[in-house]
């Protein structure tokens, strides 16, 4: 198990940022989903033991959340969400410094820094002031202070927030790596649903401060059995008028008709609806919920 | 990709306990305030004290000696205090003692502008490029963090009042060549470095208190000299007062 919280509670204030909530998960990569003031930065900080808690109990990699802090923040790598750096500093410097804060002596620091610089595709900026680093350039920064001393568990807080295309991609695969390759467990906080799918096999879908839904990305994507995704060579409007007459529920989703056949009947009936109407079908297969579906059907929910 | 590269490797180091954590603040501090040239060259001057320190506690030994090398000074000196020639030894407290005040009394003027140039940006800018977030995710309290950043302000408060203090009086002693001086003198000694401390300690609690108050370090040196100078004239005027 990586985390489990009991029913956490915090309050700012009138507002309830985690109410009762408790969760748990399992090593790997996780992604922290949820709109914005779901809880998730709230429940990032409760793991870190940056806030206190008014009610509830919790473990992170087997520490007491609330007696352990400092040991569970010298196995847990942290990058946060916003710009933040230490001032006056090369990128060799800014490295070095996040691994002795957690306790590296000043010789292994530096030798991490340098791998961890390459890794991170800063090898060539390492002497550079890090105040003259592009937004891409801050991010990789981050993530190679985080890692720096080799943590169990890498939280990365939108780490993908104000880059470019080229920029997003490589610290997706970053990421990716640590956690497939490197058996790094990454708990990845984003509200970019393509970035969570790319790096993560676990997500957790946070609302007004509770889970919910949780599962593996695989789980919770689940087969339509009765719903079918297909591709027309010709009239796609007067096929979905015929399927629609058949008692079928069809709508469009970009180039692709979405039907959903009636109780009891099989996607044969399909088949046999474009041989009557001499149509070609092109693609048939049985509709799966994109995590998109997913997230906005949790979050939706009453 | 080079060809060499080997990707992510893990690490198998020891990491130290949270005892010492504030002193790779500390450390880090003084590295990156030494990198400026100007706070270099300020430091060099606050050495200038310190060698006129040295310089007279030197003359002082040889003059207690007696010696040869500084027969004319002796001569000018016999006919201004002739009892001091006499007995060079039995002045010696008092003469340390004059030296030491003198120059601690430069030191502490100069401390005041030492500290405001170290100082300022310690806590203003870590809040200016929001560092942190940077600093408490990592196992680091709050203490930690503060005593890492007083310990920057000690650092350099002491490389121009005790070390230069202590080698001064290291080499008082040696042109003395009299043992003896270690009795007469340490208290002087002792009262110089705690002197050092409580002013780095005091003044370097309240820069730091300022320095959490903006994230514009260019405004602190003006609240400094302000409070610096207003409470100086206010302890002038109830000084007055007092005796009036």
């Amino acid at each position: 198990m990586l985390f489990q919280l009991d029913d956490i509670t915090k309050t700012y204030g009138p507002i309830r940022a985690l109410d009762n909530l408790s969760v748990s998960v399992p090593t790997g990569a996780i992604g922290l989903l949820g709109p914005n003031g779901s809880g998730k930065t709230t429940m990032i900080r409760t793991l870190l033991g940056l806030i206190p808690v008014d009610k509830g109990v919790g473990e992170i990699l087997g520490m007491d959340i609330r007696r352990r802090q400092l040991d569970i923040r010298r196995e847990v790598g942290f990058a946060p969400e916003d710009e933040c750096l230490f001032p006056r500093v090369v990128g060799i410097e800014f490295v070095a410094y996040a691994g002795q804060l957690v306790g590296m002596s000043s010789k292994d620091s530096m030798q991490r820094a340098h791998e961890v610089l390459d890794y991170v595709g800063l090898g060539e900026a390492r002497y550079r002031n890090v105040e003259t680093y592009s937004a891409g350039m801050k991010q990789r920064i981050k993530l190679a202070s985080a890692i720096v001393h080799d943590p169990k568990l890498l939280i990365l807080d939108e780490p993908t927030n104000g880059m470019d295309p080229a920029g997003r991609e490589d610290i997706l695969e970053l990421a990716r790596d640590l956690a497939r390759n490197k058996g790094m467990s990454v708990l990845f906080s984003s509200h970019l649903l393509p970035d969570v799918e790319a790096v993560c096999e676990y997500v957790v879908v946070l609302g007004a401060g509770k889970v919910l839904t949780q599962g593996t990305i695989q789980q919770l994507k689940q087969v339509h059995n009765r719903c079918f995704e297909v591709r027309l060579k010709a009239d796609v409007a007067s096929f979905a008028h015929r399927l629609s007459a058949l008692g079928c529920i069809t709508k469009m989703r970009d180039d692709l008709l979405v039907v959903q056949v009636p109780d009891g009947r099989s996607p044969q009936m399909l088949w046999e609806a474009a041989a009557e109407q001499r149509q070609q079908i092109r693609y048939l297969r049985p509709q799966r919920s994109s995590l998109e579906e997913v997230f906005l059907d949790a979050v939706e929910r009453p | 990709m080079p060809i060499f590269d080997q990707g992510y490797q893990h690490w198998s180091g020891t990491l130290s306990g949270h005892g010492w954590r504030w002193l790779a603040i500390t450390r880090h501090g003084v590295r990156i305030g030494m990198k400026s040239w100007f706070l270099r060259i300020v430091i060099l001057l606050g050495w200038v004290p310190a060698l006129g320190l040295a310089f007279v506690l030197c003359l002082w030994g040889l003059v207690e000696q007696k010696s040869n090398l500084v027969a004319p000074f002796l001569e000018i000196l016999a006919r201004l205090f002739p009892q001091l020639v006499a007995d060079p030894r039995h002045y010696r407290v008092e003469v340390w003692t004059i030296c030491y005040d003198y120059f601690m009394l430069t030191e502490l003027r100069y401390s005041m502008i030492l500290i405001v140039i170290v100082g300022r940006t310690l806590i203003s800018q870590d809040l200016r490029f929001n560092a942190l977030p940077l600093y408490f995710s990592r196992p680091l309290r709050r203490i930690d963090y503060f005593a890492g950043k007083l310990g920057v302000i000690v650092a350099f408060v002491g490389m121009v009042v005790i070390v230069p203090s202590l080698i001064a009086y290291a080499l008082g002693l040696l042109f003395s060549l009299d043992i003896t001086i270690v009795r007469d003198t340490l208290p002087l000694l002792l009262s110089t470095i705690a002197y050092g401390l409580v002013i780095s300690v005091s003044a370097g609690l309240f820069i730091l208190a300022l320095s959490s108050l903006s994230r514009n370090s260019r405004y602190i040196p003006i609240f400094w000299l302000v409070i610096w100078l207003g409470s100086a004239i206010s302890g002038f005027i109830l000084e007055k007062a007092d005796r009036g």
